[in-house]
């Protein structure tokens, strides 16, 4: 059997080990718009910094695709998929059977649309490319502006920052990273990288550019016609599912391509994981550009691609770990409880819970030590009622003290 | 694959083990100075008191571990030979995504590194056919380093020989 896929992140990286585990031989060919192993997009702004290299961003030993029988293809860029074919078209033309089709092909940069944006001094920060032109444009900036204030946003701002360059983080609304973390802990991180050199410039809606008589980019222009000169520009206003390979095809998509729970999609033997991958599960569908979410869906591809019948039993919740600046900040689960707990160290240390109408435990933020997030996920998810652990915010807390108390 | 076992009835919350296992990932390895060589607070086993018993809270080495499939980079990986979830420290980041998946809170912040600090079962002593330091360690056996299908077939056998013995003298034997 064939099993192609596109896409060379840790979705596929996931997908090619679950077949392995299955004890399948089927070939497997990966095809990547990309010529490297793969990499993790989720330090790529310490390689802007200069602070990590490739032995750091490669995911698995070198020999990964040897020892399991895959076919890399780095460069090769998907067209469209002819699934009545069984066939993937790439960009040169030639065509790639398959009996079974992964598509793992990940998120591209939200690029606005007010005006146009190509040309000299503006770049995208998604892949391993994009941040190669980054440290190659950096040296001479003397201001970099971060067109966003989400996730990407706030970790390119730092990577610029570290890398000695003047860096300012464009908001629209007054507060950042606002599908992350709240009020209070988006002002904490905005402090903590504000302390570290990051400006702000906060309700602020981007309107264009302006370009010197050589082309060169000058400066930032704002709704009323506010303009802050720049000489560099990182667009970081979102991602969204990549489906350039499955427009106009019979695969059906919406935000992203949809697949029920064993993330099936509309077409017999195409599959789809990752941060492509709009999941439905008991009626719920969503997309989940995080981590945890590729490498769980791209498990579950894989074994049901060499004839598993598994099913992802829910939503991964949400949850985040942003670390800038030697501080880590996180949060998971919901962010709208009724009420909230909290304990606060001097050391500006903070653990809150979120608690629900139903007097459980909804959701968390913690910044500084962050290690107890995973253990209030679990209490999270098992909807524990907040009087049954008394110990919850103690300095001390830790497993030993839902033993025995969980529902 | 060996585990290592605990039995909360046998633990005395003597310290040891927290005392072993610092002593045993410290440079020099010697009890003598190592508690000053690197912080205590880097133990990567807790013997927490609750509920007038003592609890080990420790990695327990998932089959379907949560922080390998968090790790962005595969720092956090199994190591093939002893089944032991192991973080590579010169790959480690330091981005708690592993922290963030396990449901033992059994990931913690080096202190000194900032880095995930887990135990990883003393794996060089693994590989050196020798038990990891806190099994080693504990005056009162309350650890047992073992294959688990064993462990659970002793406890079975235990409980069909109780279960025989209180059928013989209660006259249930029909």
């Amino acid at each position: 059997m064939r099993v192609v896929m596109v896409g060379n992140g840790p979705a596929a990286i996931r997908a090619i080990e679950a077949i392995h585990e299955m004890g399948d031989t089927c070939e497997i060919t990966v095809l990547s718009p990309e010529p490297e192993q793969a990499y993790t997009p989720c330090f790529l702004s310490k390689y802007v910094a200069g602070s990590i290299g490739m032995p750091e961003l490669v995911i698995r030993p070198a020999d990964f695709y040897e020892r399991h029988g895959v076919d890399f293809r780095g460069g090769a860029e998907v067209r469209t998929v002819a699934a009545e074919e069984h066939a993937v078209i790439l960009t040169d033309g030639s065509r790639v059977a398959y009996d079974r089709l992964l598509l793992a092909c990940g998120a591209l940069p939200v690029i606005p649309r007010t005006t146009d944006l190509s040309g000299q001094g503006i770049a995208v920060f998604r892949t391993l490319a994009d941040a190669r032109s980054i440290v190659e444009q950096i040296p001479g900036v003397r201001h970099a502006i971060v067109l966003g204030s989400g996730f990407v946003a706030a970790e390119i701002a730092e990577a610029l920052t570290e890398a000695g360059v003047r860096t300012s983080m464009v908001a629209r609304k007054t507060r950042i990273l606002r599908r992350i973390f709240d009020g209070e802990v988006a002002d904490m991180v905005e402090a903590h990288m504000a302390a570290n050199g990051v400006e702000f410039l906060k309700e602020r809606e981007f309107t264009g550019i302006e370009r010197d008589e050589q082309g060169r980019l000058s400066a930032i222009i704002f709704d009323g016609g506010e303009k802050v000169s720049c000489d560099f520009m990182v667009l970081a206003v979102g991602m969204r599912p990549n489906l350039d390979s499955v427009r106009g095809t019979s695969i059906a998509s919406d935000y992203g391509i949809l697949v029920d729970a064993g993330m099936r999609t509309s077409e017999t033997d195409v599959y789809a994981a990752g941060d492509v991958a709009e999941v439905e599960i008991n009626g719920v569908r969503k997309t989940n550009l995080i981590h945890p979410n590729a490498v769980a869906t791209g498990a579950i591809a894989g074994y049901n691609m060499v004839g598993a019948d598994k099913a992802m039993p829910s939503h991964i919740s949400d949850m985040n770990v942003l670390n800038v600046f030697g501080r880590s900040f996180l949060s998971t689960g919901s962010l709208e409880g009724v009420r909230t707990m909290a304990t606060r160290t001097d050391s500006g240390g903070l653990t809150e819970l979120f608690i629900g109408e139903d007097e459980t435990i909804v959701g968390a933020q913690l910044v500084g030590d962050v290690s107890r997030g995973g253990l209030y996920a679990s209490l999270i998810m098992r909807r524990t009622p907040v009087d049954e652990v008394p110990e919850l915010l103690s300095e001390h807390f830790n497993y030993a003290h839902t033993v025995g108390r969980l529902p | 694959m060996r585990e290592i076992i605990f039995d909360r009835n046998r633990c005395d919350g003597c310290g040891d083990c927290e005392v072993a296992c610092v002593v045993e990932h410290s440079a020099t390895r010697d009890a003598s100075v190592a508690l000053d060589e690197i912080s205590a607070r880097q133990t990567r086993i807790r013997i927490q008191p609750y509920k007038a018993q003592y609890h080990a809270v420790m990695c327990v080495h998932c089959e379907d571990a949560p922080c390998v499939a968090a790790c962005p980079n595969g720092a956090m990986a199994r190591d093939e030979q002893t089944g032991s979830v192991v973080v590579d420290e010169a790959r480690c980041q330091g981005c708690f995504m592993c922290a963030m998946t396990c449901a033992f809170g059994a990931i913690a912040m080096d202190p000194v590194s900032g880095l995930s600090l887990k135990c990883d079962r003393c794996v060089d002593r693994l590989h050196d056919g020798r038990d990891p330091a806190c099994v080693e360690a504990c005056p009162r056996g309350a650890f047992e380093f073992r294959d688990l299908d064993d462990f659970v077939r002793g406890r079975m056998r235990g409980t069909a020989e109780t279960l025989g013995e209180a059928s013989r003298m209660f006259g249930g034997d029909r």
